[in-house]
């Protein structure tokens, strides 16, 4: 890469007053591609991020982070140590594991009692107050170098990070004093290289792509780590470095001198098969030029579309206030199109076009249609380019008709999420006595219990019902419809799809005298997709949604499916949920949909 | 033990039994001596900043864009927020070229010659040559500071962004008088972006030789515009940390990565006689977190006290991975604030959830293009002391 185009991407992530400063320009380095390339959610998943939070500690040098990445239910923290050899920039790598995960049996007995503590996760958001925490949870470093010769990215750690305890450690326990380890017994034996890859990973992604430049030169060293105590378990340790603007010669800084097998790649060379799926390799990730071309990342550019139903008065404006707030605060843009004229009060002048527009608040439009769904939309896309479309129905709507209404519409957007809420004091009530408060419920896959400190003690009578009516559903209480979208939708928009709790539904319907009925598939094993299909399309528009993690015969690994009237997506599934089910919601499923022909 | 006793099923509430045998020594885990932390437990720093007896913000302008859509559809058309703002194409450094084609040498060449005496023409040929001049506002205030003597001195932060605007606004406040009769000493600039910038010319065309300080992290078009734009006074790139300036006043530059390809920003602290401290900032990108834990390990302040906060709040520039604690009433309870005066980038609907909170929010009038009586609007002023 000629060098003016090396210092026009340098320059966009750091002014020359810190480039220029050889000490800082490193540590700053990683911190600017942390936070830039995490700015756009889209992009900040496709990379493997999910989500970031700095440690705040003023009297630390700023770099101090936790981040979460996708598949990995812990958290890591990234923290600037004193600079290594050559003055290059040192970050120190931990992984705080989610006391739920089976790596906590894998490090060591004081780890495994501060991650099982109740304030755990409190303290690893502030953990640069925490010190001991980063030695405990330790995995590696990552060192940054930039020179004349390079920007450099490393990550060292130990295959086995693990060590025996000599007279053995007892631990106090609430039912009495165990022997945690026997003497001579291994207290941790974790394997640091791995963990510790998973975050390097979207860290060179991020590097390819705010630098706009895949690697010149990537290679990878071993050695026998050193045995600095005699207590050290025997292993191997890496460091695994990747070159940037260079011709392909290597740091020469903090390499391991005494590493004993290596392999190298350089430009020139096929990328080995080993590191082939790596993601930091393609220059074309971000598109072309400066801007960030979307679908060469392959990053859908359709907004997601959420339907949002619930009875008149359950909160549908206060929750999309907070919504629209939250979106905005990380500059996203929400359209809410509203499907019927009038709830809003809108200017009657303005309804002779397709549907009209107002200014809600602040970053968002509101539309009321008076006509054609598809022309309005499609018009409002145009014009708006909205990261979100709400479209809010009136009470009475049953989500079911509009679900069949934008049946043809996905090519303008994704659908996300059925959001329903239903209002703790008249919510019974209505359930009880409208099939169409039925349907939204059953339909939805977010239910917001709404106005919970009005509630009181019918709370967990009316979450029974809602739950008996769509098992499948995420309910969540609020008060005022204040609950932040990431704690909805999760982070980046990707929930993961979780298996409806009533495991006793089998396959039998669970409402075969109502009108719409949720059914469980579970799955032994892998399935004939084009069967399911099929079965799908059989049942016409009688099959409303279909949402689950399956195995396909022709696909290899779990996938996420999901059907919306006229939609199939199939995506990879890398969370570690082993479940494998569909879940199948539609009108009389006895006559229209042959659940063993999938099975 | 049993191995397949799983560890999780004892360890929780368990400590490690003390005296028997554990591990030796705790310093086992850290097994490479070489390493060293630069968690250092340093006491806070209490520098002391002298102390003022009162401040007065008056918002001169907190409307940056007048509609968000507009502002949103152009920057991600013109490739999204990592985006150099130079090459927009929005005012005054429009060339003609459309969304995403300018660059500041070709838009300064065709305003330079009307810089800083004949705004009204500068904006009338940006205006040909932008893309949507009119959606243009500008983030700026003035800050009357009252010495413990009783003497007043004046400051300004920030000089907004569309000339036309500015304009209107400085005339409404008086601050161009102010700025002719040479009473405003100088010029804060919270960071290099469009909003709080560049309008720069405003300050300038009534009074070229105004002194002001920048955040270091100015790329080079930005210390361009200032010699461009006929400034003859002094310009000082402050350095990230703290910098005192009068007594009970100071500033402190955040070196912080921002979209729009912008680094670095700096905001205003005073430290108010008897009541405690005052946080003034342009947009707070730095997030109110660091702002807040910086003051408090940085400087000493009267009884220890965040008394009051005035400017935009941001909460922080990326998505936390636990979206509980993505909320700005919840980051701003801790600190005990006891003025609250926001607007521009805290979001209408936050400030009214802080006024639900029962937080001491200062309303505004909703004046002169500003939103919302939740905001500290636009010619609205604020008392601190």
């Amino acid at each position: 890469m000629p060098d003016t185009c090396k210092h026009f991407f340098l320059d966009s992530l750091l002014p020359p007053s810190v480039a220029e400063n050889p000490e800082d320009a490193a540590y700053e380095l990683v911190r600017a591609v942390l936070i830039r390339s995490t700015y756009i959610p889209g992009v900040r998943h496709r990379l493997g991020w999910c989500g970031i939070h700095e440690a705040v500690a003023p009297e630390n040098r700023p770099g101090s982070l936790t981040a979460r990445v996708n598949d990995w239910p812990g958290v890591f923290a990234l923290h600037p140590e004193a600079p290594g050899p050559g003055q290059v920039s040192r970050f120190g790598l931990s992984y705080f594991p989610a006391p739920d995960e089976d790596l906590v049996e894998r490090f060591s007995i004081e780890a495994g009692i501060r991650a099982l503590a109740p304030d755990f996760m409190e303290q690893v958001r502030g953990f640069s107050r925490h010190p001991e925490l980063t030695t405990l949870f330790h995995i590696g470093i990552v060192d940054c170098l930039k020179a004349d010769h390079g920007i450099f990215i490393s990550f060292q750690a130990r295959e086995r990070l693990g060590w025996t305890a000599r007279d053995g450690i007892e631990v106090e326990t609430p039912e009495g004093r165990v022997q945690a380890v026997s003497p001579g017994g291994t207290d941790q034996d974790l394997p640091a290289l791995d963990i510790g890859l998973a975050f390097f990973r979207p860290l060179a992604a991020a590097f390819t792509y705010t630098l706009k430049t895949g690697p010149d030169i990537f290679y990878t060293q071993k050695r026998n780590a050193p045995k600095s105590e005699s207590f050290l378990l025997e292993t191997r340790e890496q460091r695994w470095t990747l070159g940037y603007f260079n011709t392909g010669t290597r740091a020469g800084i903090a390499d391991f001198d005494d590493a004993d097998a290596e392999e190298v790649w350089t430009s020139e060379m096929p990328v080995p098969k080993f590191c082939k799926e790596e993601p930091w390799w393609d220059p074309d990730l971000a598109g072309a030029g400066h801007s960030v071309d979307k679908k060469a990342m392959g990053i859908s550019d359709k907004p997601r579309f959420i339907l949002l139903t619930g009875f008149l008065g359950s909160g549908k404006t206060s929750f999309l206030d907070r919504f629209i707030q939250a979106q905005t605060a990380s500059n996203h843009f929400v359209a809410v199109v509203q499907n019927e004229v009038g709830e809003k009060g809108l200017d009657a002048a303005l309804l002779d076009e397709t549907y009209a527009v107002t200014q809600m608040d602040e970053g968002c439009v509101c539309c009321s249609l008076a006509g054609n769904l598809r022309a309005a939309l499609s018009d409002i896309l145009d014009r708006f380019q909205p990261d979100f479309i709400v479209l809010e129905t009136t009470g009475l709507a049953n989500p079911a008709n509009i679900l069949r209404e934008v049946d043809d519409l996905d090519d303008l957007f994704e659908l996300a999420s059925i959001t329903s809420i239903v209002d703790c004091l008249e919510g019974s009530r209505t359930l009880d006595r409208f099939e169409v408060a039925r349907d939204q419920v059953r339909l939805a896959d977010v239910v917001l219990l709404n106005k919970c400190d009005l509630c009181g003690s019918g709370q967990d009578a009316l979450e029974e019902k809602i739950r008996r009516l769509n098992p499948g559903a995420a309910v969540h209480p609020t008060c005022h419809g204040d609950i932040h979208p990431g704690l909805l939708y999760g982070v980046n928009f990707r929930n993961s799809v979780q298996r409806p709790l009533f495991s006793a539904m089998g396959a039998h319907a669970t409402h075969a005298d109502d009108r719409i009925e949720t059914r469980l598939l579970d799955l032994s094993g892998p399935i004939n997709e084009a069967n399911l299909k099929e079965a799908i399309r059989a049942g016409g528009e009688h099959i409303l949604r279909v949402k689950g993690i399956a195995e396909f015969t022709d696909r290899s690994g779990p996938m996420v499916f999901q059907y919306a009237p006229g939609t199939f997506r199939i995506s990879a599934f890398s969370g570690d949920n082993r479940d494998r089910f569909l879940v199948v919601i539609g009108q009389d499923l006895d006559t229209y949909f042959d659940g063993r022909s999938v099975l | 033990m049993s191995e397949n006793i799983k560890r999780r099923d004892f360890l929780k509430g368990a400590v490690t039994g003390a005296g028997v045998g554990v591990l030796g020594a705790m310093g086992l885990y850290s097994y490479s001596g070489a390493r060293k932390s630069l968690f250092t437990k340093t006491d806070r720093k209490m520098t002391d900043i002298g102390t003022c007896r009162k401040v007065k913000v008056t918002n001169i302008s907190e409307t940056s864009w007048f509609n968000n859509q507009t502002l949103v559809g152009d920057i991600k058309g013109a490739g999204g927020l990592l985006v150099d703002q130079y090459s927009y194409n929005w005012p005054p450094f429009g060339n003609g070229k459309g969304l995403g084609k300018g660059s500041y040498e070709a838009g300064m060449a065709m305003i330079k010659e009307y810089l800083p005496h004949d705004l009204d023409k500068a904006w009338e040929i940006a205006e040909a040559n932008s893309v949507n001049p009119e959606n243009a506002g500008g983030y700026a205030a003035l800050l009357e500071v009252e010495e413990l003597s009783g003497n007043t001195r004046k400051f300004l932060l920030d000089s907004g962004w569309s000339y036309k605007w500015m304009d209107e606004c400085f005339k409404r406040e008086g601050i161009d008088k102010m700025l002719e009769n040479r009473e405003i000493e100088a010029l804060f600039i919270s960071h290099e972006h469009f909003d709080h910038y560049w309008g720069l010319p405003v300050t300038l065309k009534y009074d070229p030789t105004i002194t002001i300080y920048i955040p270091e992290g100015f790329y080079p078009e930005g210390k361009q515009y200032i010699k461009d734009a006929g400034h003859t006074g002094k310009l000082v790139a402050v350095k990230s940390g703290l910098c005192k300036h009068i007594p009970g006043m100071a500033s402190y530059v955040f070196p912080i990565p921002i979209i729009c390809r912008v680094y670095g920003e700096q905001s205003l602290y005073f430290n108010i006689k008897d009541k405690g401290l005052v946080s003034v900032t342009g947009c707070c990108h730095q997030g109110i977190i660091r702002f807040a834990e910086t003051a408090y390990n940085e400087l000493k302040y009267e009884k220890d006290q965040c008394h009051g906060i005035y400017g935009g709040l941001h909460i922080s520039p990326f998505d936390d991975w636990d979206p509980k604690y993505d909320d700005l009433v919840i980051s701003l309870e801790r600190y005990g604030f006891e003025r609250i005066g926001c607007n521009h980038c805290t979001g209408v609907l936050c400030a009214k959830k802080f006024i639900t909170a029962g937080y001491p929010v200062v309303e505004g009038t909703a004046r002169f293009r500003s939103k919302d009586k939740a905001y500290l609007g636009n010619g609205d002023t604020i008392t601190f002391g």
